[in-house]
């Protein structure tokens, strides 16, 4: 059996829909936001699978990058969610819903 | 000549920057009497373009100042034609005179500044509406004339009823308004442009008999508001509560009249429409009748002048329904100066009897107020249609030109006809009860004739009340001829025969002198008629309308929203629009329980939503 | 380097130096506010010059696409472009960030040490804003939002005065992140179905379009789904704009401006760029779907700006309304981009000077606004209360304000298009928002005559509600000379 490129592409699709899942269901910021990160990489899988198909750099460059912005996203999250987490001694999301109407 | 024409704009907004900003420190009468010289001269600049139109040695064009959004064809210019300078001449002839008489009229008010501040700026905003080239410019006009309006109905502000009063006019013209802002969109819609010339001249191509019965309906909602017609008419009489003056300029000669005004200029329009225009000319021969009954039971002296106004605005809607534009225009000039004048004349006889309204502590003013007294005979006799006054010749046109049409609408020429009966009974009522027999005033009343600033306006405009009708009698058509112009885009109906329009005329002639005689034996002696009966009172309440429509509109709004509504603010805008308000505001108070501040709701609705968008687009781009 | 112009990123690179300049000067002559001040001006101030510079080389033919790939000739992988479009960004983002940032001020004022951070943030934020506009690059422009937006997680809780700060940085960046996250998989899967990471240039998206027939066109068609909702996330258009009222209310007062308004322009430059620039010949797909994002975005907007207490609440839901007017102009394609930047070129003033009058009424570290606390504003500091009117005449769309002209552009650019339904809607949807607007007018000009507590607002603030007001009058008498302008605001 080849591996063509669908299934690189539906494995993907796949780790993305887990990754949405996971900030839908989960309760805890940290965990949240690592589903956001697993939908980061379930994006470079593809652009990095596409790339090699295509014969393109792009895509490989474009991996390089989401993953700069990835590392820069995680420094401010972490940050905002220890903040959160130093005052509230909880990083359930659902205990935060002072802001509403 | 006419590129200064910008100028007449100019002069009163110069004044209302002036006297509102700098008001006190100019103080009294100086105030009064900048106000009165920068309309008078608008009036004089207008003078000479006017008698161009008038001589054909002008000829009707747009004037263009400066480009305001070229894009949808709303350039700030103004369109001279005879209609137009017809306005312009009445706006700041009959406004200065206006000016003049407040000089003496608000004598002592401590706001005396800023009601010329705000007097100006009604004349400006007028102009602006009457020598707009555009649907756009005329609807800020429109909108501005309507916030002066409101400005000075409630200028005794301190006063409750006033205040309200202010406010209601304010609300029911919001209808109105917004039966014009539909117009105007789908005129847009259908035209691409608000320009007038673009829009008159392609309009039998471009509009279906669908779309302009549509938007003239809306337009004519919009004259409902302004010019005070069934169902909208309600704010008028209470508008009674601002300063005398205000209501002889802004609720009797211009204002009021904007909506026939604007219906004239779009006649075009109203031609395309058949069902419109008897639409139109029902709703105005009803309000004819209607404030013609109220009138007859009022016994405050204004709130006559009010509904008789009403009236009389009806007749002039009525004229637009048939296709008499240039008939109700001609009304319209008439009414401004009669009915300013019977206004004013009512404003010195209330100012010399001590701010004292009600007509039954009148009586025997004759020889107290001669002045007054000359000049408001000629008003009496001008509204009630007597030859050879200007009432006479108006409204016989109108009338006429209904009764020309034939079949059906000879139902309302009778109408018209009962109408006028009603009007001669009611001024005659009015005339007599103030003026003759003996003096039934309250104790320690003396009543002593106004100064020449109030005296010499009520002569001006007797003056014109009694020549400006033979402009246009069935035997030498001035008028018509003059107003020709600008509606040269419709087809003209043949004038009447002569030996018929003189017998018409003749009957309603007759009839008007049956009314006045009627009237003039009913109260012209000691002991009054008592007037107390269940028609008089349900007449005195103008029939109860303003109750019936709390009941049917306001109350259950409010009801509806008192239950849905826990916690919202009593002290909003109250009445109709507080009623749409509280429906969207229930709506909002819905979805906020969607904003329920959790992260996890927040993120699923952005999940749902791309997975909505994802479906809709794969559908739209054939990806299934 | 192929063909490098440093016009072309001149906006970016001033803004890049003049972060840098404040990080340094912090760190080497201590904490004095008063010498950033004028370094963080006078970016942003050259920031829009160097627009006025690339939109009088575009005018003289000078656009193009810049820092492409090895050969000149063959214009390949173009990473920025310079035309009228981005001229136009650069000129706006300058000014509005230049106005934005006055009003921000007070709160630069109060958080003593830490205000070099705030200054070196809002500018990089605001380079990031600007590159969403001018590269034809579809991950540059990913890289552009999460520059700005990054910084803005950092600035919505810049003050951790209570919890509702951190709720408020919270939920933007778990938000935010992932609206990011959805958009980069857009483009992700563009590249999939097109091959191209570009809109211009050799082998773009535009060349893909116009050489291909698209038989199967599933994943293109999820991918630009998806760099949609990535993007009607950020100009918070319903319904994926929740997070807007939470993030505003609970920032603190000074910084919302800065951010409501940099974000809502570069998110409406980068749509036109990716949109009406890349996907034009697609607008038969994505057209009907932004129309009814439109009209959800106004009503709903519109009906809970009614139901708020809260001033940021309400200019919040009121910028979900706008983004439906705006998205109108979206609709007519490139003949729609004229009236997009006359509106951006104008509302944005008018959430800027609104937000300095919360700022100043309210205190800039507030996370609270009440429009109760607006309560006679009109005789506690007449000039405020009567310019917080102005923005409400302005946003409301009344005639003679810019946001009037705004929205008529707006209309007909909708009407053009054949989405006369839409117009309706947005009409009614205006009328109705009066009430809301004249609500907060009437609370200034209402209230006891003994209630004097005077309210002195600082010279900054001042400034930036004095520009405002002048840029929302001026346009809304003269708006012909804006529009004379951005007629050639076009992308290429």
């Amino acid at each position: 059996m080849t591996l063509t490129i669908s299934w690189f592409l539906i494995l993907a699709a796949a780790l993305f829909s887990i990754g949405v899942a996971g900030v839908l269901i989960r309760r805890n910021a940290l965990v949240m936001f690592m589903s956001i990160e697993l939908m980061l990489n379930s994006v470079n899988l593809t652009f990095v699978a596409v790339s090699r198909e295509l014969g393109l750099i792009e895509g490989q460059v474009a991996a390089l990058f989401v993953m700069v912005v990835a590392a820069a996203e995680v420094t401010i999250g972490l940050a905002i969610i220890v903040a959160v987490f130093r005052r509230k001694a909880s990083a359930n999301v659902d205990e935060l819903a002072e802001l509403r109407g | 000549m006419t590129d200064l024409l910008w100028i007449l704009i100019a002069l009163p907004l110069t004044g209302a920057f002036i006297n509102i900003v700098f008001g006190k420190r100019i103080g009294e009468p100086l105030a009064g009497w900048l106000g009165f010289v920068l309309v008078g001269s608008a009036w004089a600049i207008a003078v000479v373009p006017t008698l161009g139109l008038l001589t054909g040695s002008g000829t009707p064009e747009t004037i263009y100042l400066f480009s305001w959004i070229p894009v949808v064809g709303a350039d700030a210019a103004i369109l001279w034609d005879p209609l137009s300078a017809l306005l312009t001449m009445i706006v700041t002839g009959v406004g200065a005179l206006i000016h003049l008489y407040s000089i003496g009229y608000m004598h002592g008010d401590e706001r005396f500044a800023r009601f010329f501040g705000y007097l100006n700026l009604f004349i400006a905003s007028m102009l602006i509406l009457v020598l707009a080239s555009n649907y756009a410019v005329m609807f800020i006009g429109w909108e501005l004339v309507g916030l002066s309006s409101y400005l000075l109905i409630s200028f005794w502000f301190k006063k409750p009823s006033a205040a309200a009063a202010g406010k209601k006019a304010f609300i029911v013209n919001r209808i109105g308004d917004w039966g014009f802002l539909v117009a105007l969109m789908i005129i847009f819609a259908s035209f691409g442009t608000f320009d007038f010339g673009v829009i008159f001249t392609t309009a039998p191509v471009v509009l279906t008999t669908g779309a302009a019965t549509a938007i003239t309906l809306l337009l004519f909602l919009g004259a409902t508001g302004k010019s005070a017609q069934i169902p909208l008419y309600i704010w008028l009489p209470d508008a009674m509560e601002g300063p005398t003056p205000v209501s002889a300029l802004i609720h009797a000669a211009t204002m009021v009249t904007a909506g026939v005004f604007m219906m004239a200029r779009s006649a075009v329009l109203f031609e395309l429409a058949p069902i419109s225009g008897v639409t139109i000319a029902v709703i105005g021969g009803a309000t004819a009748l209607l404030a013609a009954v109220i009138a007859v039971t009022q016994m405050d002296i204004k709130k006559v002048l009010a509904y008789s106004t009403i009236s009389q605005l009806g007749y002039m809607v009525m004229g637009v329904g048939v296709g008499a534009y240039s008939a109700g225009v001609f009304h319209l000039s008439t009414h401004a100066f009669f009915k300013a004048l019977l206004f004013l004349g009512a404003g010195s006889v209330i100012h010399g009897m001590a701010d004292e309204q009600d007509m039954r502590k009148m009586g025997g003013l004759r020889k107290a107020m001669p002045v007054t007294f000359v000049t408001m005979t000629v008003g009496w006799l001008a509204i009630s249609g007597i030859f050879p006054f200007s009432g006479f010749w108006s409204k016989d046109e109108i009338l006429a030109a209904t009764f020309q049409r034939g079949g059906p609408w000879l139902i309302l020429w009778a109408v018209g006809i009962l109408a006028a009966l009603l009007t001669a009974f009611y001024m005659t009522r009015l005339y007599v009860l103030t003026f003759l027999g003996k003096p039934r005033w309250a104790e320690g009343t003396e009543p002593h004739e106004s100064p020449w600033t109030m005296t010499l306006p009520l002569a001006v405009l007797a003056v014109a009340a009694v020549i400006f009708g033979v402009f246009n009698t069935p035997a030498r058509l001035a008028f018509e001829h003059f107003l020709e112009p600008s509606f040269a885009l419709i087809s003209h109906a043949e004038p009447l025969d002569l030996p018929l329009a003189a017998v018409l005329a003749l009957f309603a002639l007759v009839v008007a002198i049956g009314g006045i005689a009627w009237s003039w034996f009913r109260y012209n002696r000691d002991e009054l008629p008592v007037e107390e009966g269940g028609f008089w009172q349900r007449g005195l309440n103008g029939f109860a309308v303003d109750d019936l429509y709390g009941r049917v509109i306001v109350e259950p709004g409010k009801k509806v929203c008192e239950w849905f509504a826990d916690s919202v603010d009593p002290k909003g805008i109250d009445g109709v629009s507080h009623g749409i308000a509280q429906g969207v505001r229930t709506a909002g108070d819905g979805l906020k329980t969607l904003q329920s501040g959790q992260v996890r709701s927040y993120a699923g609705g952005i999940a749902i939503g791309a997975v909505v968008l994802i479906l809709a687009v794969l559908a739209l781009g054939g990806g299934f | 380097m192929g063909n490098a112009s440093y016009l072309a990123v001149a906006f970016e690179g001033i803004l890049l130096i003049g972060a840098l300049v404040v990080l340094l000067v912090a760190v080497v002559a201590g904490r004095s506010r008063a010498v950033w001040a004028p370094i963080a001006g006078a970016s942003f101030l050259l920031a829009a010059l160097a627009g006025v510079l690339q939109w009088i080389e575009v005018e003289n033919g000078g656009g193009g696409m810049f820092f492409s790939a090895q050969n000149l000739q063959v214009i390949k992988s173009p990473m920025v472009v310079l035309d009228g479009f981005s001229a136009m960004a650069s000129i706006v983002l300058g000014l509005v960030g230049f106005t934005a940032m006055l009003g921000s001020w007070d709160l630069v004022a109060k958080v003593g040490k830490r205000s070099a951070e705030f200054v070196a943030l809002s500018l990089l934020a605001f380079a990031g804003l600007h590159m969403m506009a001018a590269t034809p690059n579809l991950v540059v422009i990913f890289i552009g939002l999460e520059t700005a937006s990054i910084s803005f997680y950092v600035l919505a809780g810049f003050i951790r005065a209570d919890v509702k700060s951190d709720e408020s940085a919270l939920k933007y960046f778990l938000l935010g992140s992932l609206a990011s996250a959805l958009f980069l998989y857009g483009i992700a899967l563009t590249f999939a179905a097109t091959g191209s990471l570009t809109i211009y240039g050799v082998n773009s998206i535009r060349d893909f379009f116009s050489e291909t027939v698209v038989s199967d066109p599933g994943i293109l068609l999820v991918g630009m789904a998806l760099m949609l909702v990535g993007l009607m996330f950020k100009i918070s258009a319903a319904p994926f704009h929740q997070w807007a009222p939470d993030v505003y209310q609970g920032a603190p007062s000074g910084a919302v401006g800065l951010m409501a308004a940099g974000v809502k322009i570069a998110g409406f430059a980068a749509l036109g760029r990716i949109f009406v620039g890349g996907f034009i010949s697609q607008i038969d797909t994505w057209g009907p779907i932004v129309a009814v994002i439109a009209a959800l975005s106004m009503v709903i907007g519109t009906t809970m700006a009614l139901v708020q207490t809260d001033m940021k609440r309400l200019v919040a839901y009121s910028g979900v309304a706008h983004s439906g007017y705006l998205l109108l102009t979206l609709l007519a394609g490139v003949e729609g981009m004229s009236a997009m930047w006359f509106y951006l070129a104008t509302y944005p003033f008018m959430i800027v000077g609104t937000f300095a009058i919360i700022s100043t009424v309210s205190g800039p570290t507030s996370t609270s606004s009440p429009i109760e606390a607006m309560r006679g504003l009109s005789r506690r500091s007449p000039e405020m209360g009567w310019l917080l009117a102005i923005f409400m005449f302005g946003m409301s769309g009344m005639p003679f304000f810019a946001g009037f002209v705004g929205k008529i552009l707006a209309f007909i650019a909708a009407g053009d298009a054949g989405y006369i339904w839409l117009v309706v809607v947005a009409t009614l949807t205006t009328v109705i928002g009066f009430a809301f607007y004249l609500r907060v007018v009437a609370t200034v000009f209402s209230g006891e005559d003994d209630d004097t507590t005077m309210i002195d607002p600082t010279l900054s603030s001042r400034f930036a509600v004095v520009i405002g007001a002048t840029v929302t009058v001026v346009f809304g008498i003269v708006p012909w000379i804006l529009i004379d302008v951005v007629r050639d605001a076009l992308p290429l």
